[in-house]
C-alpha cells in the first residue's frame, strides 16, 4: 500500500479493500476514504479552509486561509499525531526517527511527521507498507 | 478557494458561526448578508447587493402606485364656492391629499434609510 505523507497529512492508495482491513487489524487504527485516498478519520473531516480564532479539528486556527487539507494544516502550524489520533500543534510531537536503512529506509511503525533524524526535521515521506510483514519501507524524506 | 455564507454588522464580518477577524469588505460597509471570500491567504467579504435592489425597486413600484392614485384624486376635484364669482373653498376630497403626502413622505424615508444601508 503506498503512503505519502506530506506536511503531517496522510494518504494511503490501498492496491485492494483488504490493505484497509490488514491495516485496521495491525493498528486498530480506520482509515476512511476522502476524494481518491484513504487516510485518518481526524484528517479526512478537515476543512479546505480555516478561519482566525475559529475552531480547526478541535483546536484554535491561528490563520484565515484555504487550500488543500495539508495546505490549511500546515499553515496553522498543525500535523496529526498519530499517538492521540488528532491534529495537534506541530511543536507538541517531539521524537526520533527510528529506521534502519539499506536500500530504503525501513520502519517497523508508520514515521510520525515532524519527528527528527540526524538531517532535520521531517515533515513528510514517501513509501508503502509491506502489510505482510508490517513494514513501513520509506523511499524518501522530506525536511524542513 | 471557499465562499461561505457570511453577515456583515458595523464593519464586523461573521461567518461559521464567529467572528472573521481583520476581514477586508468590498462594498459601502453597510449590514448586510453577504459572502466571505477565502482564497489561499487572501480573504475578503462581499456583500449581497441584490436585496438592496429589490428594496428600491418595490419602494418605486409603491411610488408609481401612490401617484397614479393621486391623479386620480385630483381628476375627481371638487369644490364648492359660497356663492357665484366667490373664491372656491378647499376639495372635498382633500382628505385623500393628505393622507398621499404622508405616503410619500414615508416612501422618502425609506429611500433614504436605503441609501444609507448601501452595503
Amino acid at each position: 500500500m503506498k503512503i505519502i505523507c506530506e506536511k503531517g497529512f496522510y494518504k494511503f492508495y490501498p492496491s485492494s479493500l483488504a490493505d484497509i482491513r490488514r491495516f485496521f487489524d495491525k493498528y486498530g487504527t480506520r482509515l476512511v476514504q476522502c476524494e481518491d485516498f484513504y487516510t485518518f478519520e481526524a484528517l479526512a473531516t478537515l476543512p479546505k479552509y480555516s478561519i482566525l480564532g475559529q475552531s480547526y479539528s478541535n483546536l484554535i486556527a491561528t490563520k484565515t486561509c484555504s487550500g488543500s487539507r495539508e495546505e490549511v494544516m500546515a499553515k496553522n502550524l498543525l500535523t496529526y499525531n498519530q499517538a492521540t489520533k488528532s491534529v495537534a500543534p506541530i511543536p507538541s510531537v517531539v521524537g526520533k526517527m527510528d529506521y534502519s536503512y539499506s536500500n530504503y529506509f525501513v520502519m517497523s511503525n508508520l514515521p510520525q511527521a515532524f519527528f527528527y533524524d540526524n538531517f532535520g526535521i521531517i515533515t513528510g515521506f514517501y513509501g508503502w507498507a509491506n502489510l505482510d510483514f508490517m513494514k513501513f519501507n520509506i523511499d524518501q524524506f522530506n525536511y524542513y | 478557494m471557499q465562499i461561505l455564507e457570511a453577515t456583515c454588522t458595523a464593519g464586523v464580518v461573521s461567518a461559521n458561526g464567529g467572528i472573521v477577524p481583520s476581514c477586508q469588505i468590498l462594498g459601502e460597509g453597510g449590514s448586510s448578508l453577504g459572502y466571505l471570500v477565502i482564497g489561499d491567504e487572501k480573504f475578503f467579504y462581499l456583500p449581497k447587493t441584490t436585496p438592496d435592489v429589490k428594496s428600491f425597486l418595490t419602494q418605486i413600484e409603491t411610488l408609481c402606485d401612490k401617484i397614479g392614485a393621486l391623479c386620480d384624486s385630483i381628476k375627481a376635484i371638487t369644490v364648492l364656492c359660497s356663492a357665484p364669482a366667490s373664491p372656491s373653498g378647499p376639495p372635498l376630497n382633500s382628505a385623500v391629499f393628505t393622507v398621499a403626502k404622508a405616503e410619500i413622505t414615508a416612501i422618502k424615508t425609506n429611500l433614504s434609510t436605503l441609501k444609507g444601508n448601501l452595503k
